[in-house]
């Protein structure tokens, strides 16, 4: 340190400051506020993200009765971090584009009508469809943005009001082979883990999962875990080096579509090699082949096709990866995988999930501290609103089956309503839905919060089909694709504009109240579907009229079941930072570790562990085989094209899209491709190119880089003005009917 | 030595000189003329002199993280700073070396002496809540976090221009609009941690005193 | 009577002592060199420093006075 003299004079020049300061402070010390930092919000209001599954709390900043700031909420689960999607959300109020009164097609373009004219005409059109093609030609189409009470809602006005099982929604699209997986392994759906195993957790298996740019929070969680102990292994198995990948202590690169050959080959090496729990598959666990019920030797024979040395060709890595990371997983001593749509967008969607589980149970890394199977979610309410609520074609409420007569008859009586009212017959998920709105077997759909006209496969065809369907689309702004085919527009809320309960990945419950008015004449879903059972003279079914009464009718219904959440009343999620259930009483604290004793109060007492989804109280491995995509490359098409998301984009782009912050640091338009095959076809860094494949065509910009493995294509789905599933093929899971957005053979053309 | 240290010696000796100047005055007549010599030293140059040192003292002399954690609301802090396992944004700092010496006074710039009125306003309002115990635990920010107190050394750094949204959202990460903690985790243990009664506060409080790191 | 007077009349009537004051700044000044804890710190900025700036004024006022006296003033 040096002397100037201005540092001199300053300091005497300060001290005589302060000790006129010092003396004028002590006598106003009083008055002086701890606000005396100047902040921009007036009021600080709880609430949750708009966006992802992690469902972080944030903070909202009000000021003149308008957000004007965020920040991540400390005391929530997040504790107080955000990505760069949730730091912008006070933006997404602002955004141009809002849809502000309701509008009809009238000559083939939309215009304005009052509210009262809207719901006439939808009401009039449910009633004739009804009448002249009964109850099976009426749908709804909802989502995993929609607000719990809201689906909840539409689920009832549908299914016990209309009579009809037409419910679906995009979580089909995202989280159906998820569900599946969940319900078909332990009997019931929803991850038995929490976020907080990631504190605990010494290996994270991160497969079709870019946690990076998808769930920036959790990942970040995960990196700090890192941090504290370079003891902890991260795998990434992902057919793409993505900003994840670069993370990871093991990154295995499979082709597209091959991934259960590695879930099964690494099954192999755990029953080979003894890294499996004898007691606790004796315990907790039966098997379960495609033809009854079979045992461990069972198992051990069916994966005998699988050895890593038989199989790793077909994926493109070496033998010694798989050997590598199977040991890993089976003998950290909590193991913990992530996954997202790598895993469920896919024809083996189901297959993948179950394996996973599998995994999981045979190595013992299930129920403790820091071992789990954790499957990411997508979209802020699909747990909650969807899964939970069962607002899906197969499903009734709170994990009930529409198939089983008994599930039926208890919903009836939970419901009130007559016998045989519920139709025993599942109604049509989302892929035969749109194909039904096109063929005539659908004639009046309503679509809320989600945007199928960019997120179903296919999309060209489906495009075409469904203009004949007539289409309500409850909608918050004016350029969603779907307002395209829609022949009603209804303006919808977003966010803080009403008020409700998402449910995130951990079986967490938060609210989320409204802060500020929609804009226009804007009203929230769950009063567009109020109105509707009005109109439809229903209101004998839709009793509950405001979110609070909708939330406690769905507790109440909720009580005695396995989902079980009667103790999560509305003035406990006012006061808490969201509750896990199981939580059956108002003093319960909520369950952090499903099936877990001690800590999930559905276990028996005493027990340690308990599956008691099913009826033996014992999880379910399935001997799940391999079957090649149905997108293989070929001569005409030899490239894999896998579709996904950016870390600045979330979803259709409807929202993030507008924000410049985002969509300028994103990008678009772009194709990304592999060095060598870029060599082959003679691309160059922005060459224009065509995508090509037996569904459609696209054209973009190539990007060259060594992020996707040799053979793949990569492209984000967010932009709505270039749609890439117009080129993605339309096959489903089998059993999720989850299309396959990931695999699609292609070729590509330089324009 | 550096400056700071220079600073309390000579504040030390100015002290001194200035209760002898003083015993000195009270054995005088008030009327003789030595009186009249020593009296406008010991109650106006020398108190003078005194004043301006110890402020200087109070505003450098605690950017020294030992001089930090004697506080003890600020314990957790420096403890979890210290401690290897953490992985508070502070603590990773310190554990890497990123910043060699003055942990706590690099990253909060303003309580300096070249900092803001409003920041040393704030430090006054802390110091007479601390003294007359009128402050609940756990304590909690209530300001704006600064972001410019990550930028003076992060901007331009390549890690940091590598990202595109940094780029687009740059005007709102130079006025602190939107947090660098958003997106890369909290400085210090959160209020939920800092919480008396927890067992995480036990052990945020049980930390070693902390000596200033140097590097060899 | 003027002001400075008048001041001066209530000091001495309280006994206040500007050596006393000046003395006990002066030791926490040196208290707080020593040991820079939160407490002393607390007692320099908001005691010590006024007690000089009092003891300063008076001083002045003293001289003040005697200058008028002598009428330098």
């Amino acid at each position: 340190m040096n002397y100037s003299r201005r540092d001199i004079l300053k300091l005497i020049g300060l001290g005589t400051l302060s000790l006129g300061g010092g003396v004028a402070l002590s006598g106003c010390l009083p008055t002086a506020k701890s606000g005396s930092t100047p902040v921009l919000a007036e009021e600080w209001r709880r609430g949750v993200c708009r966006f992802c599954g992690t469902g972080c709390g944030v903070m909202i900043g009000l000021r003149d009765q308008k957000v004007v700031e965020v920040k991540g909420d400390e005391l929530a689960h997040n504790r107080g971090m955000l990505c760069v999607k949730g730091s912008l959300l006070p933006e997404i109020l602002k955004l141009p584009g809002r849809l502000q009164y309701p509008m009809i097609r009238k000559n083939e373009t939309l215009e304005r009508v009052s509210w009262d004219e809207a719901m006439t005409l939808v009401a009039e059109r449910f009633e004739a469809v009804l009448r002249k093609q009964g109850p099976k030609a009426v749908a709804f189409y909802g989502s995993g943005q929609l607000f719990t009470e809201e689906s909840y809602t539409a689920n009832k006005l549908f299914k016990a009001g209309l009579r009809s099982n037409n419910v679906d929604g995009n979580p089909r699209l995202c989280m159906a082979s998820a569900a599946f997986g969940y319900v078909k392994t332990f009997g019931k759906d929803e991850p038995m883990g929490c976020y907080e195993d990631i504190e605990h957790a010494t290996c994270f298996f991160l497969i079709g999962a870019n946690s990076y740019e998808c769930h920036p929070v959790l990942f970040e969680r995960i990196l700090l875990r890192r941090r504290q102990n370079r003891q902890v292994k991260i795998i990434v198995v992902d057919p793409r080096r993505t900003k994840t990948a670069s993370y990871a202590d093991h990154f295995i690169q499979p082709l597209p579509g091959t991934d259960l050959l590695l879930l099964n080959a690494m099954a192999h090496v755990m029953l080979e090699d003894g890294l499996i729990d004898q007691a606790f598959i004796g315990e907790h666990c039966r098997f379960q082949g495609n033809d009854g019920p079979t045992n461990l030797e069972g198992f051990r024979l069916f994966l005998q096709d699988y050895s890593p040395e038989k199989v790793a060709p077909e994926m493109g890595i070496a033998p010694s990866q798989i050997r590598e990371i199977a040991y890993l997983f089976a003998r950290s001593k909590a193991t913990m995988s992530l996954w997202t749509m790598g895993l469920n967008q896919r024809t083996q969607g189901v297959y993948l999930n179950t394996m996973m589980n599998s995994l999981h149970l045979i190595t013992g890394q299930i129920c403790r501290p820091g071992a789990t199977p954790l499957s990411l979610t997508g979209q802020g309410n699909a747990c909650g609103g969807v899964r939970d609520t069962g607002s899906l074609a197969h499903l009734l409420p709170a994990g009930r089956l529409i198939k089983k007569p008994k599930h039926r008859a208890e919903v009836e009586k939970l419901w009130k309503l007559p016998k045989g009212t519920i139709s025993p017959e599942p109604g049509y998920h989302a892929m035969e839905l749109f194909k039904a709105m096109g063929d005539g077997r659908v004639g009046c759909a309503l679509i809320m919060a989600s945007n199928p006209m960019q997120t179903l496969p296919d999309l060209t065809a489906v495009r075409e089909r469904v203009k004949k369907c007539f289409t309500i689309v409850a909608e918050p702004f004016e350029d969603a694709r779907t307002l395209e085919i829609a022949d009603v527009v209804l303006p919808a809320a977003l966010w803080v504009e009403k008020e409700g309960v998402y449910g995130q990945t951990e079986r967490r419950y938060q609210l989320l109240e409204k802060l500020v008015d929609p804009p226009g004449e804007a009203r929230s879903d769950l009063d567009i579907l109020i109105d509707l059972a009005k109109r439809l003279k229903l209101d004998r079914i839709i009793t509950a009229h405001s979110p609070e009464a909708v939330w406690k009718e769905w507790i109440d219904f909720s009580a005695g079941s396995k989902y079980d959440f009667s103790g999560i009343t509305r003035d406990r999620l006012k006061e808490e930072r969201g509750l896990q259930w199981p939580c059956p009483t108002v003093d319960h604290p909520g369950t952090k570790r499903r099936f877990v004793g001690g800590d999930d109060p559905l276990v028996t007492p005493g027990k340690k562990v308990e599956f008691y989804g099913n009826k033996d109280k014992k999880a379910v491995i399935f001997l799940r085989p391999y079957h090649p995509a149905p997108e293989r490359p070929t001569k005409k098409f030899p490239l894999l094209l896998t579709t996904g998301r950016v870390l600045e984009q979330w979803h259709s782009g409807t929202i993030t899209d507008k924000i410049k912050e985002l969509s300028n640091a994103s990008g678009r338009g772009k194709v990304e491709i592999n060095l060598q095959d870029a060599h082959r076809y003679g691309i160059k860094m922005g060459t224009r190119v065509k995508v090509v494949s037996a569904f459609g065509a696209l054209t973009l910009n190539a990007v060259v880089t060594d992020t996707p493995k040799a053979g793949v294509l990569f492209v984000a789905f967010f932009d709505a003005k270039r749609l890439i599933n117009q080129v993605v093929a339309p096959h489903y899971d089998a059993i999720s009917k989850q299309p396959e957005f990931k695999v699609t053979a292609v070729r590509i053309e330089k324009v | 030595m550096d400056i700071t240290t220079a600073i309390k010696i000579i504040g030390m000796v100015v002290i001194l000189i200035g209760i002898i100047l003083c015993i000195g005055v009270s054995k005088t007549s008030l009327y003789s003329p030595l009186y009249k010599r020593i009296a406008p030293l010991a109650f106006l140059v020398v108190p003078f002199f005194v004043v301006a040192l110890g402020n200087y003292h109070v505003l450098e002399g605690s950017q020294k993280v030992s001089s930090c954690v004697r506080c003890h609301v600020m314990a957790p802090m420096a403890n979890d700073m210290m401690d290897p396992q953490s992985t508070t944004l502070a603590a990773r700092h310190y554990k890497n070396g990123w910043i060699v010496s003055k942990q706590c006074f690099t990253c909060h710039k303003d309580y300096g002496l070249n900092g803001t009125i409003k920041a040393k306003l704030d430090g006054f309002r802390h110091l007479v809540k601390y003294t007359l115990r009128t402050y609940e635990e756990p304590t909690r920010f209530v300001g704006r976090f600064n972001n410019q107190n990550c930028l003076n050394c992060h901007r331009g750094t390549p890690n940091f221009e590598a990202i595109k949204s940094h780029h687009t959202i740059r005007n709102r990460l130079e006025t602190s609009q939107t947090n660098c903690t958003h997106c890369h985790g909290f400085p210090h243990p959160t209020p939920l941690e800092r919480t008396p009664g927890t067992a995480r506060y036990d052990e945020l409080m049980k930390g070693e005193m902390v000596h200033e790191r140097r590097r060899p | 009577m003027s002001i400075s007077k008048r001041i001066l009349f209530l000091v001495a009537h309280f006994r206040v002592s500007k050596r006393i004051l000046v003395l006990s700044a002066y030791v926490l000044c040196e208290w707080f060199l020593i040991v820079p804890d939160p407490l002393p710190m607390a007692l320099f900025v908001f005691v010590a420093q006024p007690f000089f700036a009092f003891a300063g004024f008076i001083y002045i006022l003293e001289v003040i006075e005697e200058l008028k006296q002598r009428g330098v003033l």
